[in-house]
């Protein structure tokens, strides 16, 4: 590492990419992985390539052993570290250390707790996202938002139309693939009041979603169409591209009624 | 509270027949030589009635000085041009500063009767019957003070006596009454200026005497009540004594850091010697009816009328105005008369309710700079309806929510008020203001500091301590710090499981901790052991912030308060572990010092 630069290891990273991160620099600094014996020092610099070197190869008790260390406290950057570690590991026994963590009083340790959850797909992280989303932090919510894009299921609806109410824009992602017609009528009252920009990729994907009914999808695109610009026109044109070969009848006559309509 | 013996001494001795005069206000008068406490109360109680014109109103406004006479409503009886403020009636005089003199004018028609140079000294206040009244002009508590007393007559001035000392507010009671040098009230002779009696107030301030039927009023903090002969000199505290002294000590907190005019003497018709102008602390007043031996006061400040209980603490009613107050007067049946600078005369009886409002029209050009009664009315019975304690809560709670000047008493009073009310709903009152709907940062913390020490309703401290911060509902965290010593101070034990969330929540503010960590200790319950020791191990290492690096400490003596010497091996612990935080290493050992060791029998941890 050359000098004068700061080390990516100290950085701070995504929740996601910091437990990567973790991994990799324990593996540069150490060579090696570390036993949960390890952990039981009183040094800082030797506890740290502890905690860093526990992801590299795995012991049986790992996990639980962070686990424990966790508990006991400890300064700031062994905390981090030791949170990406426990999302590395892969062990889902670690997950209810992490669900404490996402009540730490610092966002960092939140945010992180986030990411390690979601790296362990661990059962109840999807209402545990959900409750960060009323995290006073943004940063946190953010994290928590990003967590339940990929994980959510349709019981977190409400909680994301709460989110895109409260200025949250990137509920809209997984909004436009948990919605019902009913959830996706309220998107569409969206349209003229957001940039387009920002409920374009929603919009897409509501056109395209054959589990939806086809009054909804024709919905969607006379909303675009209703719009009358050029970049309403390109949002239809990948709804149109989207489309199957066969069906939806009523759809491709609304999709080609509104391109003839629109500006090209 | 009424005491027999007042808890300072009047002392009081025959004054020689012939003494007096030029000898009058003399600091090296020997006690034993003045006149006594029996001889000043024959004195006053054989003063005529007041025979003064009734329920009249004059007022300063536009360039002028009108008067009013009022029965169902004022009607304008003269006005004479005048750049005059603050006009005082005394007797049939209408007394006022302009231009470097006192202006004494006659009540009934206006027309001027004397213009004396005031030499320098201020107006101090005047009183009188007819056409006998005293004035006092003075320089106030200075490092040379000097004052002059003025006896009044059908004729003028007849008889001026000058004292190298501070003069009070007086009174005219079979004699000119005064005080003088912060602890003398002598009795003074209208007709040879001598001193006939004097009185001293033994350790306590004297500032101001008022008149009241066959009595005479006195004091400075605290007010005096001087019976006629036979009745017991008492001390019923009408008012209490210092409501900004008072308040503050109940409230703990340091008045003197609150910028406020702490020696204010609350006494109807005193002012404190200044330059005049209509400076704020001129226009707070603490009204009562003379009459009575132990009446029920009322607090008027220039945005609030207070009413108070007959020995203090708590409030009657209360009332927040949307305009400033200019003068206030008392009326015999407990009753208060308002102007308003907007020129509004307002009624407001007994309970706290409004009876009558009338507009001077004197104000209706740049509105009303002051404002002087005499003989003024009552306002009609109070006919049903309102005056219920949860009236006064809401009074209050209004009081504190209103903008105000930070000189202002009245969020003290109101805030103390709250406090002690015996209605459940001013602890929720006292939320709402602690967690913002107090304008004003100082009615903010007042309510704060009250909640804080509130006994009752604690019901609303449960129901608030549940609710949260949270961003997507958009609810604020409830003032969680006063809400934590509210539990403590009042033994809340129900509390407990919503203190450990707090204590859990990243959502409390850090500065919130330490009050939770310490309820938890104070409220002695063993479940709060195991979260207290959560929360050091956590943070032992790692304390985000100041709030959070009190907490630990307060989370220390919290579990010494509930597991006593059971605790030793977790401060062990703390103690020797490589990166506890210095301070809360240095708890931990000086913790660990005051351990008993535990009994025989004691539980294991």
């Amino acid at each position: 590492m050359p000098r004068g630069r700061p080390s990516p290891c100290r950085a701070r990273a995504a929740p996601t990419l910091a437990v990567v991160l973790g991994a990799a620099c324990a593996l540069a600094a150490t060579g090696a992985g570390a036993q949960p014996s390890d952990l039981d020092t009183d040094d800082a610099d030797a506890l740290m390539l502890a905690i860093e070197g526990l992801p590299l190869r795995p012991a049986p008790g790992a996990a639980p052993a962070l686990a424990a260390r966790v508990r006991r406290g400890l300064p700031e950057p062994h905390l981090l570290a030791a949170v990406s570690a426990l999302g590395a590991l892969g062990d889902r026994r670690a997950a209810p250390v992490l669900f404490e963590l996402l009540a730490h009083r610092r966002p960092s340790v939140r945010r992180l707790a986030i990411g390690a959850l979601l790296a362990l797909r661990a059962p109840g992280s999807e209402a545990a996202f959900r409750d960060a989303l009323s995290d006073r932090d943004r940063r946190v919510r953010e994290a928590a938002l990003a967590a339940l894009t990929q994980v959510a299921t349709p019981a977190s609806v409400p909680t994301l139309f709460a989110a895109l109410d409260r200025g949250h824009p990137a509920a809209l992602a997984p909004l436009a693939r948990l919605v019902d017609d009913r959830g996706a009528a309220r998107i569409l009252e969206l349209v003229g009041r957001r940039s387009l920009e920002r409920l374009g990729p929603a919009l897409r994907l509501l056109g395209t979603r054959s589990d939806l009914a086809e009054d909804t999808r024709v919905a969607v695109v006379n909303a675009l169409a209703g719009l009358g610009t050029a970049a309403a026109r390109r949002w239809i044109e990948a709804i149109r591209d989207a489309l199957p070969r066969r069906g939806g009848d009523a759809l491709r006559e609304a999709v080609a009624a509104a391109l003839g309509r629109l500006p090209g | 509270m009424s005491s027999r013996v007042a808890p300072w001494a009047l002392l009081a001795a025959a004054l020689g027949s012939g003494c007096g005069g030029p000898g009058a206000f003399r600091l090296d008068q020997p006690d034993g030589e003045l006149g006594g406490l029996d001889e000043a109360r024959r004195a006053f109680a054989a003063a005529a009635p007041d025979s003064g014109p009734a329920s009249v109103v004059v007022a300063t406004g536009g360039g002028a000085l009108v008067a009013y006479a009022v029965a169902d409503r004022p009607e304008k009886r003269w006005r004479v041009p005048t750049a005059a403020d603050l006009p005082t009636i005394a007797g049939d005089w209408v007394l006022t500063e302009e231009g470097g003199a006192v202006v004494g004018r006659r009540l009934r028609d206006g027309a001027r009767r004397i213009r004396e140079g005031t030499d320098g000294l201020f107006f101090v206040g005047a009183d009188g019957i007819g056409d006998d009244a005293v004035v006092v002009l003075s320089t106030g508590t200075s490092t040379a003070p000097r004052s002059e007393v003025w006896i009044l007559g059908a004729r003028g001035v007849v008889r001026r006596l000058a004292l190298a000392q501070a003069a009070g507010a007086p009174a005219w009671a079979g004699a000119a009454w005064v005080p003088w040098g912060s602890h003398f009230l002598s009795a003074i002779d209208p007709r040879t200026g001598d001193e006939r009696a004097r009185l001293r107030w033994d350790g306590e301030m004297l500032s101001a005497a008022r008149r009241g039927p066959r009595t005479l009023w006195a004091g400075h903090d605290r007010t005096v009540r001087l019976g006629t002969p036979g009745e017991p000199t008492t001390s019923p505290r009408p008012v209490p004594a210092d409501p900004v002294r008072a308040g503050a000590a109940a409230l703990d907190v340091d008045v003197d850091a609150l910028d406020l005019p702490v020696a204010r003497p609350f006494v109807d018709g005193y002012r404190v010697p200044r330059p005049r102008g209509g400076g704020f602390d001129d226009r707070q007043w603490l009204l009562w009816a003379p009459g009575d031996a132990a009446p029920a006061p009322v607090l008027v400040t220039p945005r609030s009328a207070v009413g108070l209980p007959a020995g203090g603490g708590g409030a009657r009613w209360a009332m927040p105005f949307d305009d400033d107050v200019v003068a206030a007067a008392g009326t015999p049946g407990g009753g208060t008369l308002l102007v308003f600078r907007r020129g509004d005369l307002v009624v407001v009886d007994a309970e706290g309710r409004e009876r009558a409002r009338h507009v001077l029209e004197a104000c209706a050009d740049g509105g009303c700079l002051g404002a002087a009664f005499a003989g003024v009315w009552d306002p009609p019975a109070a006919g049903g309806g309102g005056g219920s304690a949860a009236d006064a809560t809401a009074g209050l709670e209004a009081v504190l929510r209103a903008p105000g000047d930070p000189r202002s008493v009245a969020p003290l009073v109101a805030a103390d008020a709250l406090r002690t009310a015996p209605d459940p709903a001013a602890t929720a009152a006292l939320i709402r203001l602690c967690e913002g709907a107090a304008r004003d940062a100082l009615a903010r913390s007042l309510a704060c500091e009250a909640l804080a020490r509130r006994t009752r309703g604690l019901e609303h401290v449960t129901a608030a301590l549940a609710g949260r911060s949270d961003h997507l509902a958009g609810t604020r965290a409830p003032p969680i710090a006063a809400l934590a010593r509210a539990a403590a101070h009042a033994r809340a034990r129900d509390a407990v499981p919503l203190l450990i969330a707090k204590l859990r929540d990243p959502a409390t503010p850090s500065s919130a901790l330490p009050p939770v960590a310490r309820a938890l200790g104070a409220l002695g319950a063993q479940s709060a052991a195991a979260p207290l020791e959560d929360f050091l191990r956590l943070y032992h290492a790692d304390a985000p912030d100041e709030g959070v690096a009190e907490a630990l400490q307060a989370a220390v003596d919290a579990l010494v308060a509930l597991r006593g010497p059971l605790v030793e091996p977790l401060l062990t612990e703390l103690v020797d572990a490589p990166f506890t935080q210095s301070a809360l290493r240095a708890h931990a050992t000086a913790a660990l010092e005051t351990l008993a060791p535990p009994a025989d029998g004691d539980p294991p941890p």
